[in-house]
């Protein structure tokens, strides 16, 4: 009977298909760019970042009109919290659990880190590039001092808590990056009086120097993230 | 979760021999995939079969009523690669056979459809579906018998 | 379809979590069977590609498991995960949708059906804080069912599962594993009796027993009770 199995089987063969795979393939949904990706990614950073970001902008802009003294040191003391607020939302999928689901997708967690770091560097970017003409205009000093005043602490803030969170892990490892940015940033609200050695024209160099370190070690740190999210997952 | 590719060709082969015209039949058969993949994604093994051939066969009353039905000659004529005598003498004997009892031998032995899908296709019961094969078969067997007899 | 994996090994110093697991799975279910501890989750996630072996190679269809095509025909359940805290169920799949590269509509889409296949339809919108243990375990599934993946791998997907909910995960399965191939681990044995064509069971970091389990000489209970026992004896 197996014959006629066979022979039945052989009778109802039919000529190939010829759009077979052109129809399956117009089948596969298209995919979303990387670029999409990013954008769809900004919906999802937290509103409170927003606020306060929104705040440290408005404290940029309006205390030159409250205080009367050199602003500079306001200013740059917000940086660390600019620093703080990145950090934190790049460190969201770690904290709430999500990084191993995250990792077992197409983008990955990867994608997920890059693109809230570019989406925060590029809103910090903004409140630098507003905060320096501001404190020019209303500060003692030339434009590249007030610019590495401002930078400077932001970057060291910045390249910290990278690394922080880094080999750090939970819940703690933001508190010490807070602990960080909140030292930072007493630093530079305090320090115009005590230490006016500081910042003394030859003294710029110096903060030069400190800068570029520091957002090498920002820049290093980033992609230390991005390349080992095996290590962050910290529960395996 | 459907496996596109193995179920592709054998719609496609249900819907050829209906139909005996291979553009058509492709055509019907994407059109089957569409409809199926808009409402029935998410079915289980057995009615995903049943939902795909009821939705081929539908389209392909369809397309009956849109031009004449194919006769036993036409099917007969199908031109086939190999030549070998047993193959001419089977040809000749399904060709006799019934609409119904074609479709069955199809969809067991040329698409393995497993018993419980064919009775959701047929809805009928898995006794009644082993019934219809052997009756189907019988009928074969003795077409066959015809067929040999003239040789 | 084909999933390979050879001499997979995964090493933390001194302690050899997996040891040079090699196997061929096609298309089914497969259920690796473990106690907890035997390196059933390293094991699943260097099959995911998240956590690099220290040796051998995962690859399906000959892509490597690091690969962007691999992850896209991937689905992966995790044992424990989280949520951002103010998401709703679809806000959740919506998330994980675009992570999948799924666009907008289509995502749209196939969040509504997946909600209504693993029964979350009607709290769709309700934040995942509110959910029990065993509807977010359901969400957990339908977020590995997004991209229909050929490859569906689930680290104690019953665990939290109430009896009613093991069975539509049953059913589930069953229609799954016709067309794509899914590795579950578990450390209940029914759950691998129930759900899965054939069994890997995983000792130490190896595979004591892959394969169909024939009940005739010894149930597959039995069988597993025993590897304990003899753990016991040696301490």
């Amino acid at each position: 009977m197996n014959n006629l199995d066979h022979r039945i089987k052989e009778y109802f063969k039919a000529p190939a298909p010829k759009r077979k795979e052109e129809f399956i393939n117009s089948l596969a949904p298209s995919e979303i760019s990387f670029a999409r990706f990013v954008i769809s990614q900004a919906g999802y950073i937290r509103k409170l970042t927003w606020i306060l970001f929104s705040l440290v902008i408005v404290g940029i802009t309006a205390v030159p009109f409250i205080i009367d003294s050199s602003v500079i040191w306001f200013v740059s003391g917000l940086m660390p919290l600019l620093a703080l607020l990145m950090v934190s939302e790049g460190n969201r999928s770690m904290r709430h659990k999500m990084a191993e689901i995250e990792s077992a997708t197409r983008f990955s967690l990867r994608s997920v880190l890059l693109a809230r770091m570019v989406l925060m560097g590029t809103v910090n970017l903004v409140a630098i590039v507003i905060a320096i003409p501001v404190s020019t205009h209303f500060g003692d000093y030339s434009a590249v001092a007030s610019g590495l005043y401002i930078v400077t602490p932001f970057l060291v803030a910045a390249s910290a808590g990278l690394y922080i969170v880094r080999v750090m892990k939970g819940n703690t490892a933001l508190y010490s990056v807070a602990a960080v940015s909140l030292f930072i940033s007493l630093f530079m609200f305090l320090s115009r009086d005590r230490f006016a050695s500081l910042f003394i024209k030859d003294a710029v160099k110096y903060w030069g120097l400190i800068a570029l370190l520091a957002l090498v070690a920002m820049v290093k740190q980033t992609a230390m993230l991005i390349k080992n999210t095996e290590e962050i997952t910290w529960n395996w | 979760m459907l496996d596109l590719q193995e179920q592709y060709d054998k719609i496609y082969r249900y819907c050829y021999f209906k139909l005996y015209n291979q553009e058509l039949a492709e055509d019907i058969t994407q059109e089957t995939f569409l409809k199926y993949l808009e409402h029935y994604e998410f079915t289980s093994s057995e009615t995903t079969l049943k939902y795909l051939y009821t939705i081929a066969r539908n389209l392909c009353i369809d397309e009956y009523r849109k031009q004449k039905p194919v006769s036993t000659e036409d099917i007969a004529e199908m031109p086939y690669e190999d030549n070998i005598i047993d193959n001419l003498s089977i040809k000749a004997a399904i060709s006799k056979l019934s609409e119904e009892d074609r479709e069955l031998l199809l969809l067991r032995y040329a698409n393995d459809v497993g018993i419980g899908a064919m009775a959701a296709i047929y809805n009928i019961s898995r006794f009644a579906v082993r019934r219809k094969i052997l009756a189907a078969r019988k009928r074969l067997e003795e077409e066959l018998r015809k067929e040999d007899a003239y040789e | 379809m084909e999933l390979v994996i050879d001499r997979l090994s995964k090493q933390y110093g001194a302690k050899i979590a997996v040891d040079r697991i090699s196997v061929k799975l096609n298309k089914g279910v497969y259920g690796l069977l473990g106690a907890n501890g035997a390196g059933k989750s390293t094991l699943m996630r260097m099959i995911c590609g998240i956590l690099k072996p220290t040796g051998g190679t995962v690859t399906f269809d000959g892509i490597d498991s690091d690969k962007e095509a691999f992850r896209a025909i991937l689905g992966y359940l995790p044992q424990d995960f989280g949520y951002y805290p103010e998401f709703s169920a679809k806000d959740f799949l919506l998330y994980i949708a675009a992570l999948k590269a799924i666009p907008k509509k289509e995502a749209k889409k196939r969040v509504a059906e997946l909600l209504e296949l693993v029964g979350l339809s009607d709290v769709a919108n309700k934040k995942i804080k509110t959910f029990s243990g065993g509807m977010k375990q359901r969400l957990g599934i339908a977020q590995a069912l997004l991209n229909r993946p050929k490859l569906l791998v689930l680290d104690e997907p019953t665990a939290g599962l109430d009896p009613k909910e093991r069975v539509r995960f049953r059913n589930l399965l069953g229609s799954i594993g016709k067309d794509c191939i899914v590795i579950l681990s578990t450390h209940i044995v029914s759950d691998v009796e129930h759900l899965s064509d054939e069994v890997m069971i995983m000792k130490d970091g190896s595979f004591i027993f892959q394969g169909k389990w024939n009940d005739s000489e010894m149930s597959l209970e039995d069988f597993y009770l025993s590897q304990f026992e003899e753990d016991e004896d040696h301490e």
